[in-house]
């Protein structure tokens, strides 16, 4: 059982990437099981992030693309897969069945030259471009059948001033929502970033982080909120000001903004 | 398969199961019928544009979840094509959904390059999450274990999916999982642990552990 506890132990750290490069080669090496793990843990997020991807940049796409460098069709599976391999009684000739059995070589012969013949460019679609965080806020407020709209007010900290203002906009039904805000300082995120945090009445001990941004404009910023686990019954948000990266627990220092749901 | 996992619930079922596809369709080796990245795999270079529709998206949801920074992502999820392309060949359409297998590949390269930065996930810079699911779009057969997963969230325990999201799905330490949680280390453990072996138990249609 010490072993076992060992191994679950190695496991769990891996799923989160804590592995040394050693640990992690002896464990793909030594441990098929783990593969396993991997596998339920890749699904487990394909399943809460389900429906929230956003699409690829284009920029990036291209980069992708002009980088690809695939294998070699040498080197793969032939195309004999395409044709059933013929048992070796099938292929006795006999004299009912050899017409058939000509029609169905001339097929595979057909089909191999289809697989091994270079096939045409296929015309390259020209992505669109990308919504604006704007577009996005605007089609979320359009589509959100829950949406919950408040304001957030600016607090004493330095940060904020008498002309710092904002508004959220959130669907408890998706657990999104966008923060858009007016005159909170710049930041230098070398030094400090903002930190959404939702408090939730449905939970008794921290606020749920809602994510680290930085204010990189005078003016207004929207800010999409990505809450890292799920919220039951959002009553307050705050947005702190932390060390880069954002904190795991804020200790609430400096608060820099505050909303009340449903105020 | 799993067997640690299951630890002492002796009665879940402990031989490995395969989420096989017996489907005589998806067996099928006609040309037209391969998929992506088996396609990849034989170098046709005509796929590279549908892999990358296919699962652009996807690939950069996970990026953007651990790196703030824009530049980060998007070298993140250039090695991560990289590896698909060198790795396409190892893919096996009776071992695993063509979406998991991709998944599991790019959470691992940007898990493993973020770690190498030694940064907690943080992701707010970037442009938001959208609404649509793009690679839904593309392929709307895409994932069925996640669907069954998904279909069943709200029977998983609260402690169960908090530390299942914040550990799997945001990639924390369980040490980050703990403070955040206010638990003990062990008890975030032992969630994670008991929240995995009731996804493995539904996927392989096994009784529930109580």
């Amino acid at each position: 059982m010490a072993q076992s506890d060992d191994n679950m132990d190695l496991w769990l750290r891996a799923l989160s990437g804590e592995l040394t490069a050693e640990e992690r080669l002896r464990l793909d090496r030594d441990d098929p099981e783990f593969a396993e793990l991997e596998e339920l843990a890749a699904i487990y997020d394909l399943a809460r992030t389900e429906g929230s991807d956003e699409p690829l940049p284009a920029s990036v796409a291209d980069r992708i693309r002009a980088q690809a460098v695939l294998p070699s069709p040498t080197d793969a599976a032939a195309p004999s897969a395409v044709c059933p391999i013929q048992s070796q009684q099938a292929r006795i000739p006999a004299p009912a069945n050899a017409g058939l059995a000509w029609f169905a070589a001339a097929a595979c012969l057909i089909a191999a030259i289809a697989g091994w013949w270079p096939a045409a460019p296929e015309p390259i679609e020209t992505p669109a471009p990308a919504p604006t965080v704007a577009e996005l806020r605007d089609q979320f407020a359009t589509q959100a059948p829950d949406l919950v709209k408040f304001d957030l007010a600016g607090t004493e900290d330095p940060a904020a001033s008498d002309e710092t203002t904002g508004t959220v906009v959130w669907s408890q039904q998706a657990q999104r929502g966008f923060m858009t805000i007016e005159n909170l300082s710049v930041n230098n995120p070398a030094e400090a970033q903002y930190q959404l945090w939702i408090f939730d009445g449905s939970r008794e001990k921290h606020p749920v982080d809602g994510g680290v941004f930085d204010i990189t404009d005078d003016g207004q910023v929207i800010v999409p909120i990505e809450a890292k686990l799920p919220v039951g019954a959002p009553t307050l948000f705050a947005i702190t000001v932390e060390r880069p990266g954002g904190v795991v627990v804020s200790d609430q220092g400096r608060i820099a903004m505050v909303g009340k749901v449903g105020a | 398969m799993l067997a640690v996992l299951v630890g002492v619930e002796s009665h879940v079922g402990l031989a490995p199961v395969r989420r096989v596809r017996n489907n005589p369709v998806m067996q099928s080796t006609l040309a037209a019928d391969l998929t992506v990245l088996e396609r990849i795999a034989r170098g046709d270079s005509t796929a590279v544009d549908a892999c990358i529709k296919t699962y652009g998206g996807l690939v950069w949801s996970i990026a953007r979840r651990y790196f703030k920074r824009q530049a980060d992502a998007e070298d993140a999820v250039q090695e991560v094509f990289l590896d698909l392309w060198k790795s396409a060949a190892r893919f096996d359409r009776n071992q695993r959904s063509e979406t998991v297998f991709v998944a599991m590949i790019a959470k691992r390269r940007v898990i493993d390059r973020f770690r190498a930065e030694t940064r907690h996930p943080a992701a707010e810079e970037l442009p938001p999450t959208g609404i649509e699911n793009p690679h839904a779009d593309a392929n709307p057969e895409i994932c069925t274990e996640a669907g069954q997963i998904r279909a069943r969230l709200g029977d998983l325990r609260a402690e169960e999916r908090d530390t299942l999201d914040l550990g799997v799905v945001y990639g924390y330490s369980h040490a980050e999982i703990a403070k955040k949680l206010d638990m003990p280390l062990g008890t975030v453990k032992s969630h994670m642990r008991r929240g995995l072996m009731r996804l493995k138990g539904w996927l392989d249609d096994e009784p529930e552990i109580k």
